[in-house]
This record gives C-alpha cells, structure tokens and sequence, in this order.
C-alpha cells in the first residue's frame, strides 16, 4: 500500500448472483486509489457501477449482489473480508457516506437531531447530553440556522437543502477520514448545490478528509474534485488528474460526455451533442471493448479485444487502443 | 396534537347522522310494528293500528328519526316492543361480555400477528417465510363458526381440556377469543410482513447501516416503527369484523353476548333493540377506530403535521 | 370480510390502465402451479354443481328420508357418511356447491354493478358529489358488516332473498371505493386527457376508455368478494338467518351437525372443508390474478 494513499481497490468485482440464474458483473475488475486529503471523482452514466462501488466499499450490499473478487485496503485493512461486526465499527466512524436522496434517506419518524446522535452512540461511550451537545455544534459546523429548534425537527419539516446538511452533519459528525458522496446534490435545485459543494469544500481541507464523489455530472467534478475516474460498463475507463482530463480527455466516452455539457460561452449553434445508445446490462457486455457499439472509432479489433488500461504519463492512464485518435 | 384530535372528533358527527339514519330507516322498513309485536298475532288489525297511534308510531319517518336521536343524545334508545324494557337496559348485561371478546380479540391477533410477521419478514425466502404465507392464507378462507366448531371438537369433545359452553371462568373465552382471534392474526402477520418488507427495503435503513448499526437496531428501532403505523389502522378496522364475529362465536359457544340477544331479537322481530344494538356497536367502532387515528397521529408526526 | 380487500386497494389501483395484455397476463397466470390448481379446483367445481341439479333428484336423494341408512360414519357406499334423515352427505355436499357458488356469484356481480355506477361516476365527476357520496359509503362502511347483514335480514326476511340482499349491500361500500380509486387512476392518465381534447363525451369516455382499463383490477375484487361472500352466507345460514334445512347449504348442514357432533364428528368436517376449498380457490385465483397482472413480474 503506497504511503500517501488512505484507501487502495485492487481488481474489485461486484457481482449479482441470482440462486438459479447468470451471474453478472455490476463492478467488473476494478483499480482506484484515494490518496489522503484529495477529493477523488467518480464520473459516469446511471448504471455503470458507480453506486455499486461505493456499496462495496461500505459492505451495503445486499444478497443476491455480493463482492466476489478483490481487495478494499483501508489503511491496510482489507473491508472486503473482515467480518461484518468489525466493519460495523468502522462505517459511520472512519467512513461515511452521505446519498443522493435527501428526502428518503432519513428516518421520517425520528428528529433529525436524535438520528444524528444515534451516530455517535452507536460508536462512543459518551451521555446522551454530552453526544447532543455535540450534535447542536456540527450542526453550527454545517450551516444550519437555529441548531437546538431544528434538533428537534422531523424531516418532513425541513427543506431539501437543510435536510442534506442535516446527513452531512451525520456523517461528519465523528470526523471521519473517509467521506463517500453518491450524488450528493443531484436531487437539489443549482444554487442549493453550489451551497453545499462549498460546504464539503470547506470541511474536507479543515478536517483533511478524503472524499469519494460520485457523480454525473462534470460541473460538479470540475468544482471540487481533485482526479477523477470515469466509469463505463462496470469498468474504469480514464484515470487522470481533473486538468489533465479536462484538457486532454483520452477515451472517446469521456470526449463523449464532455461534449454533452450544454455550454453558455462557445459555439451555441448546432445541437447539443449526445452519445448514441445506452450502456450494456451487466450480462450483455460485448466481447471487446465495452464501448464498441456506442464508439464512433471503433475497428474489429475493439470489437474482439478488451483493450487494456495503459499509461500516458503523469498518471494518466486510459482504456482504449484509439487513443490517439480524434481531437 | 389537540388541534388534530378536535378535527378528527368534528369530522365524526356527520357520520353518526348518516349511520344512524341509515340504520334507522332500514329498521322502520321492517314488517314487525310495535303494534303487532307487543300485542301478538291474535290482534286485530284496528287494534294494532290504535297503538302505534298512541305511541306516535304512525308519524313521518324523519319525525320519528328526530324524536329517535334526541332520546339517544340522552342515551335513550328506546324500548323493546316484546319486553317492554329500555333497549339500553336489555343490552346492557350483554355489553360487557361482547365488549371483552373484541378487545381480547384485538390484543391477541396483535400479540401473535405482529412477531410472526416481523419474523417472516426478517427470514424473507426461509421456511418461516413461506409456512407464514401458507397459514395465513389458509386461514383466511376459514370461516369463523366452522373455526369454533373444530376447536370445540378437539379441544372439549376428544380432549376435555376446555368448556364448550356458557361463561364461568377464564377457561371460556379461551376458544372464542381464539376464534375471533386467530384469522385476524393471520391477516395482520400478512400486514406486517408487507409494510416490514417495504420499510426494511427503505434509504433511511441504508443510512442507519452507512452509520454503522447493526441489524437488531435496525429492525427495533428504525424500521418497526415505520412499518406498525399501517397496522394500527388495519387492526382498528378488524375491530368492525371482530364484533361481527362475536356474534358467531356467542352463539357457537353459548356466551350470552349482544349478538345472542340479536339473534333472539331477530326471531321476534323487536326491531328497536337490533337498531339500539347495531348503532352502540357501530359508535363503538367509530370510537376505536378515533383512538387508533390519535395513536397514529402520535407515532407518526408527517401525519399529525398535515392535519393541524 | 372487507379488510382483506382493503390492503391491496392501493395496489390494483395502481395497477389499473398500465396492465399487460390478457393473453400475456394468461401465459403468466398459467406458469403458476398454485393458482393453476385453484383454477382447476373450481371449474371442476361449477361444473359438479352443474351435474348435480340434472343428476340428484332433490326431493328425494337430497331432502327425502331414508330411515334404514341414517348416521352411517363414512364408507365405499357413503364417501362422507349419512346424516340423521339417512341422506348422503357427500350428494348433499356436492349439491350445496350450487347454494355457496350461486350466492357468491350473483351477489358480487350485482353489487359490482352498483359499485361501478358509484364509483366511477365518483371519481369521473368529482367534487361535491364525490365528497356527499363517498362521506355516506365511509359512513355505511363504519357499521360492522354482521351486524348490517342481519339487520337487513330481520327486515327482508330469512331465506335466498335476504341473504342475497344483505350481501349486496354490504359489498357495495367496499366496491365503490375500490373501483373509485381504480377509475381515478385512469382518469389521471394521459389518454383521458387526450379523449377530452378531442370532444368524446362523458359516458363515451368512461364506457370505452376508463371501463376497459379498469376491467383486470375489478376482475380481481370480484373473485376476492365472491370468497367472502361465500364465507358470509354459510355463517348467516349457520346463525340461523340465511337458507333453512333442510336445503343443503353447506352453513345449515353445519348448524345441524353441531348437536351431534360427539358422537358424528365427520357430519362437522366435510361441508366446512367444502367452504374452505370453495373460498380458498377464489382467494387464490384473485392473489395469482393480481400477481400476473402486474407489468413488474414479466
């Protein structure tokens, strides 16, 4: 395990295994590293694995879908084989996770500031008034006006906005060293998202956390991550850093979907450009590259070869035998 | 809390007047006049016309509705054309015994219905899961008497254990309790089981486990409570069958319950005391279905939001 | 006897206007053996009822008195014994079949009927007259169906008739609410919008589009009714209330059995299995029915 990395996947394979049916590879072999103190991005459509990964990190994977292959070392534990009880101990504690939906994520039966306590009764010895004073202070942490009333508030009464503060307080609350974000503001109106894009900003350097965020969207990528991942099929596709990609994109998916944000300044003429087809189903996947039939550049070669993930230097690496094609 | 519970009573009162007005001008359409009955079938038609005259029987349906309800706001209900009783004092002895069995009732179905629907949920595809769902169905197919029937046939004829009739000790309700019991249970297993499974299934469990609990908090703390609040009501609307049922299992097993003096009623045709006991028991009903809405409102504070 | 139906309520009714077509809903329905096998149960049964009223004659195979073979416990001769009045009870089982299917049969299609006229023009028109109706349904649904049934039979009269009459009613609350909600979710969608735009008039819309799309989740409450109503007809006679001995309803023969029932227990067993057989097949059709119904399980 290299020294500056907190968290090393290696050939992680995810798979959904029906009792009598085919088994199918929802993460399929995959490397990501998570150096200390960087916010690393993991980019792709819905449906190519990204949430699968970070279920897998947090062992909330539930049967027929299992971990069949690979290794998650956290600190030179390895989460993929200790036992349920011990990885008990490290969610919530040293990694959390906060998720997409803001409004079905908490409890709708219990206050919002009991649910948070319960994160660190579940992993402290500490009173109860002790763990609530704690509470009402991540909650002045995280931006919420009037702690000690919104304590006290269900999470029906409580905006969009304000109830993901309420789950990034409950994640951060123990100050973990791991923060995995699975779209963390996807279901929230713009100017809530730029609030709380500033908002992990802020707590990660202050906290120097590292920060998993998956997303779809490359705003978000280009406003906080470090390096990013893109993600196709169950596969890492590109690996680089967030300038080296945003500059010189390699894999005709990432050129794809750069090309698909809707701009304001440049060309406006013309159609907004959109990659032919949709994603492969685990089970379906073609023989060779996985991106063949959606891929403009595509020879017989990609459709008989899995090209491999090579190197261009400077620790970008890249799934494609065409990369020098296309601009 | 009180603005929700004032609410809840207020919207009550238009459907006492429908329910008992209903009841009412159903009963008035019976062939049984106080005249007939109380004066028997040797009467002579001009006879029996002269005292329904003289009590006002001969008046308007809606006159006698409303001189009907101002006696019942002064829980007058009338009187028995055979016994010449108040309604209230022939059912009052029988209240109590048929009041017993639905309740007993209800808290049995829940004490056995609720573990073994939380337990099929949590062992989804396991033997228990399936023996659940086979028992349950089964059940609900069963008819009430023919339940009591084979129950009396084991347990009093072949086996002795329990009494096949009257009341004493507490011996005797252990089959009709059982009775009303048993497929009111299989239905709330069949309940809980669902909403458990919904619930189990839901983000916030996901977020608890993300936070590290572990599955008996879970199940305890985050998920029951969430999935109980749909069977609150369902087990208040068992409470309308239950009474039903009550009067099967009085006479299956010889419990002189309100359902015994219906049945009785009935036969003689004294329609005030089958309407005096069909809308105390449906006012019964309304009351415990109100109680179970406040439960909820108190277990549920979406629900208690939106109503206030 | 409406409980059973209340908790799938919400899900036919989502169901309703987004069903596959029949013959996939068939070719799902077929691949379960459970329900396959209650569907079987039954047809075999209709059509023994059927047989039974050509075959038996009822006066004296059925009702007649046979002094020589009375109470024989069962045997080759007598498959489910003889009663007290020496007849064969499983010849009187079988032709109780047409009691049980009839009263179920009828009652919940006629009181569908006035189910879908409540409902559907509740739900169609809405507003005042939607809130007026639906607030005397709850009412009516707030009086515990028993004690309802036997309040309309002390007014019809005991017998076929008020058993008949009792059932309809206390259906009707429980259908119109189903169907309400059922046609409502049709309503909402998209097609009926597009109808509108076109000037189809009301009754045409409701006749040719709602009806249709509503017509498998209906199917569904049917069956589940017609197994209450099965259940509730056999109690009523067995109180007493509904068909009289000696017509062989399986509820009367039961009421007959109880005084003999230590020393002839077999006279208790086979008219109830015979209700528990006739009710479960309904339940089970219904439950395979709403099974194949749903898009999600192709």
């Amino acid at each position: 395990m290299k020294e500056n990395n907190l968290l090393e996947i290696s050939g992680l394979r995810t798979v959904f295994a029906p009792k009598n049916g085919k088994e199918a590879a929802l993460v399929d072999g995959i490397d990501l590293n998570i150096p200390k103190g960087s916010t690393v991005g993991l980019v792709g459509e819905s449906g190519c694995g990204k949430s699968m990964t970070a279920s897998s990190i947090m062992r909330l994977l539930n049967p027929p879908v299992s971990i069949a292959e690979g290794q998650i070392l956290f600190q030179g534990i390895d989460l993929a084989k200790i036992p349920e009880k011990e990885m008990r101990s490290i969610r919530g504690q040293r990694i959390s996770m906060i998720f997409q939906e803001p409004m079905t994520a908490l409890n709708p039966s219990i206050t919002v500031g009991k649910q948070v306590r319960e994160a660190i009764l579940l992993h402290e010895r500490v009173s109860k008034r002790d763990a609530k004073e704690r509470v009402l202070k991540i909650f002045h942490d995280v931006g919420i006006p009037e702690p000690e009333l919104r304590y006290k508030s269900y999470p029906h009464q409580l905006p969009g906005g304000l109830r993901q503060r309420i789950c990034i307080a409950m994640a951060m609350v123990l100050e973990p060293e791991f923060l995995i974000a699975d779209e963390p503001t996807t279901a929230l109106d713009v100017t809530v998202e730029a609030q709380i894009l500033a908002l992990m900003k802020e707590l990660q350097s202050s906290h120097n956390m590292s920060i998993l965020m998956i997303t779809h969207n490359l705003g978000v990528v280009a406003d906080i991550c470090d390096e990013v991942n893109v993600m196709y099929a169950g596969q890492i596709v590109e690996h680089a850093d967030k300038k080296e990609l945003f500059h010189h994109a390699a894999h005709p998916y990432t050129k794809g979907l750069m090309k698909a944000i809707p701009r304001v300044r440049g060309d406006v003429e013309g159609d907004l450009f959109t990659i032919q087809g949709t994603v492969p189903t685990a089970g379906n996947m073609p023989a060779g590259c996985r991106f063949c039939e959606r891929c403009p550049y595509a020879t017989d070669r990609c459709r008989r070869e899995i090209p491999p993930l090579t190197d261009l230097g400077n620790g970008h690496q890249v799934r494609c035998f065409q990369r020098e094609v296309g601009t | 809390m009180l603005k929700f519970s004032l609410k809840r009573i207020l919207l009550m009162i238009p459907t006492i007047f429908i329910i008992t007005f209903l009841t009412f001008a159903i009963m008035s359409l019976s062939a049984g006049s106080p005249g007939s009955v109380a004066l028997g079938i040797n009467a002579s038609q001009a006879d029996i016309d002269a005292y329904n005259h003289e009590i006002g029987y001969d008046r308007p349906l809606l006159v006698r509705y409303v001189e009907y309800m101002k006696g019942v706001l002064h829980g007058d209900f009338g009187t028995s054309y055979k016994s010449s009783l108040a309604v209230t004092k022939v059912l009052l002895p029988e209240f109590p015994i048929t009041v017993q069995l639905a309740v007993l009732s209800v808290f049995f179905s829940a004490l056995i219905g609720i573990p073994i629907g939380v337990l099929a949920a949590v062992k989804k595809g396991t033997v228990w899961d399936t023996g659940t769902t086979v028992v349950t169905l089964i059940l609900a197919s069963v008819p009430g008497f023919w339940l009591a029937l084979l129950m009396m046939l084991l347990f009093s004829l072949k086996l002795g254990w329990l009494p096949s009739f009257g009341i004493g000790s507490w011996k005797h309700y252990v089959m009709p309790v059982a009775t009303l019991a048993l497929p009111s249970a299989a239905y709330t297993a069949r309940m809980v089981r669902i909403t458990m499974l919904e619930a189990l299934q839901s983000d916030y469990v996901r977020t608890a486990k993300a936070k590290g609990a572990g599955p008996g908090r879970i199940v305890f703390i985050h998920v029951l409570r969430n999935a109980l609040m749909p069977v609150i009501t369902t087990l208040g609307m068992s409470f309308a069958g239950l009474l039903g049922g009550a009067v099967i299992a009085e006479q299956v097993f010889g419990l002189p319950g309100i359902g015994q003096e219906i049945l009785t009623a009935i036969n003689s045709k004294d329609s005030p005391v089958v309407l005096g006991a069909t809308i105390i028991l449906s006012l019964l009903y309304m009351l415990i279905m109100l109680l179970m809405d406040l439960l909820n409102a108190m277990l549920n504070p979406q629900l208690r939001d939106s109503l206030s | 006897m409406t409980k059973r139906r209340k908790n799938r309520q919400d899900h036919l009714a989502n169901l309703a206007g987004q069903t596959s077509p029949a013959l996939e809903v068939w070719r799902r329905f077929r691949k379960n053996p459970v329900s396959m096998t209650a569907l079987v149960v039954l047809v075999a049964l209709i059509v023994a009822a059927i047989l039974a009223g050509f075959v038996f004659d009822y006066a004296t195979q059925i009702t007649g008195i046979n002094a020589q073979e009375r109470l024989q416990f069962p045997s080759a001769s007598h498959w489910f014994g003889t009663d007290a009045y020496g007849r064969d009870v499983f010849m009187r089982v079988l032709y109780g079949a047409r009691y049980s299917l009839f009263i179920g049969i009828v009652t919940s299609a006629v009181s569908m009927v006035f189910g879908i006229l409540i409902g559907a023009s509740c739900a169609y028109f809405g507003g005042i007259y939607d809130a007026v109706v639906m607030r005397i349904v709850d009412a009516v649904v707030c009086i515990p169906s028993m004690l309802l049934m036997l309040a309309l039979v002390a007014v019809v009269g005991k017998g076929m008739r008020g058993i008949i009459i009792a059932l309809v009613v206390t259906s009707i609350p429980g259908f119109s609410r189903i169907i309400r909600s059922i046609v409502q979710n049709v309503v909402n969608q998209e097609y009926i919008e597009a109808a509108h735009a076109c000037g189809t008039g009301d009754a045409e819309i409701i006749w040719r589009h709602i009806l249709p799309n509503c017509f498998a989740p209906i199917l569904v409450d049917v069956l589940m009714n017609v197994a209450s109503c099965i259940m509730a007809a056999s109690s009523l006679s067995y109180l007493g209330m509904g068909i009289q001995v000696p017509a062989p309803e399986w509820g009367a023969m039961l009421s007959d059995a109880t005084s003999m029932m230590r020393a002839y227990p077999y006279l208790a067993i086979f008219p109830g299995i015979a209700i528990v057989v006739t009710s479960l097949s309904f339940n089970l059709i219904g439950d395979g029915l709403t099974d194949a119904l749903d898009p999600k399980n192709s």
